[in-house]
């Protein structure tokens, strides 16, 4: 094996070396690990965009308060990455339900849009599927 | 002349315990995922869920274990015991982790630090046994993780999806998936990759450049460059993507903020 240049830290090196040869080989036993978990390419042709809309345009449910409805909320098994999104929305409405039981002045919409490549640029290539509905205050 | 305790580096990496455990244990403990992704922008607010954590036994009695030994750490006492048991901790929310969530592999960060934790203790015991600088060979471990780390990432993304990790049409479609969700001006930043997707390009090429340059961390000079690119990138997923990973930003700039700029073991 070669000397290695002055300007190499050889201690870095050599931990750096065997870890990644040894993470390699075994794989996930903690702390080691191949660190997969980005690495997979989906490699679907469209996806379906989950949102709230109020008269008709997506709105972030931060900006949303004291929900009445949307109590189900499904999740059909459409391609998308956004169950994260979904569970977080769920969450955020049982915390942000209006106690008093009267409805909101906004009509909320839960639904998806299916989104794909339309001549180079990403477009919505069907109408709005709306899931859920209820109402909410802005916030 | 050895090099002295690096106590701000050692603090970092105690914090960094800490996020890097939260971030695995909630995932196991019932707290809602990301029940905070209809809150905020990014997923920050899942690590500093501490009520909830603190509401399960199981979650109580480990969290305050593992914010001792990040004290103890911090503190320069009992440094190698409290590695040992940070390695363990770390280890246990791993495991735990894959088997509720059934995936293969846990979050990034208890992977990280228990590997630095694990390489440091390792340093440690050789250093001192043969009189080696300890503080001067531990930084350096832990720079040796963090390059191993990222080259492992980007050598992974190769294994499973060859140079077609990089399409930025794929990219696009998680892009276009987090964009309603963020503040105004990030959604807006979001849109504009969208409008130019070309900018996703150099941000996919990009993070695997720098990921696969992650062995530059063992020539000194060189570190610093290659840490604030690393960092960057990580804020870029942040930003781009909503994925937040803050021990892998914040260690590598840490380690550039704490180590002396000469090699310390020439």
């Amino acid at each position: 094996m070669p000397p290695l240049p002055p300007w190499v830290s050889r201690p870095t090196l050599a931990v750096l070396a065997v870890l990644v040869m040894a993470s390699l080989a075994v794989g996930e036993v903690p702390p080691l690990s191949r660190l997969a978990m980005y690495a997979g390419r989906d490699a679907r042709p469209e996806t379906h965009v989950f949102q709230l809309r109020v008269a008709g345009a997506p709105v972030r449910p931060a900006d949303l308060d004291r929900f009445q409805g949307l109590d189900t909320l499904p999740f059909p098994p459409v391609p998308t990455g956004m169950r994260w999104w979904r569970d977080g929305l769920q969450a955020h409405v049982a915390r942000h339900r209006d106690p008093s039981g009267a409805p909101g002045p906004l009509q909320v919409a839960y639904g998806y849009v299916r989104v794909g490549w339309d001549d180079g640029r990403l477009a919505p290539l069907d109408p709005f599927v709306v899931l859920d509905t209820g109402t909410a205050w802005p916030r | 002349m050895t090099t002295p305790r690096p106590r701000g580096l050692d603090a970092l990496f105690g914090l960094a315990a800490c996020v890097g455990w939260m971030g695995s244990a909630s995932l196991w403990l019932g707290v809602p995922p990301s029940a905070v992704a209809a809150d905020t922008p990014f997923l920050w607010a899942r690590w500093v869920d501490v009520g909830a954590l603190a509401a399960t036994p199981a979650g109580l009695a480990q969290g305050a274990s593992v914010a001792v030994l990040a004290g103890l750490l911090a503190a320069g006492r009992a440094t190698l015991a409290a590695e040992l048991g940070l390695v363990v901790l770390l280890h246990i929310a791993a495991v735990v982790e894959c088997a509720v969530r059934g995936v293969p592999s846990p979050s990034t960060a208890p992977i990280l630090m228990g590997q630095i934790f694990a390489v440091r203790a390792l340093l440690r015991v050789i250093a001192r046994r043969r009189g080696l600088d300890e503080h001067a060979l531990t930084t350096e471990g832990a720079w040796a993780v963090v390059g191993a780390t990222f080259t492992l990432a980007a050598i992974a993304k190769l294994r499973v999806s060859g140079l077609g990790w990089t399409d930025a049409r794929t990219h696009a479609l998680l892009v276009v998936e987090r964009r309603d969700s963020a503040i105004p001006a990030i959604a807006a930043f979001r849109q504009a990759l969208l409008d130019h997707p070309v900018l996703i390009s150099v941000g996919t090429w990009g993070t695997l450049l720098t990921e696969l340059t992650g062995p530059l961390v063992a020539v000194p000079r060189l570190r610093r460059v290659w840490a604030v690119a690393a960092s960057a990138m990580v804020v870029a997923w942040a930003v781009a993507l909503g994925i937040v990973l803050p021990t892998w930003g914040g260690v590598p700039l840490a380690l550039a903020l704490f180590t002396p700029r000469a090699d310390p073991l020439r």
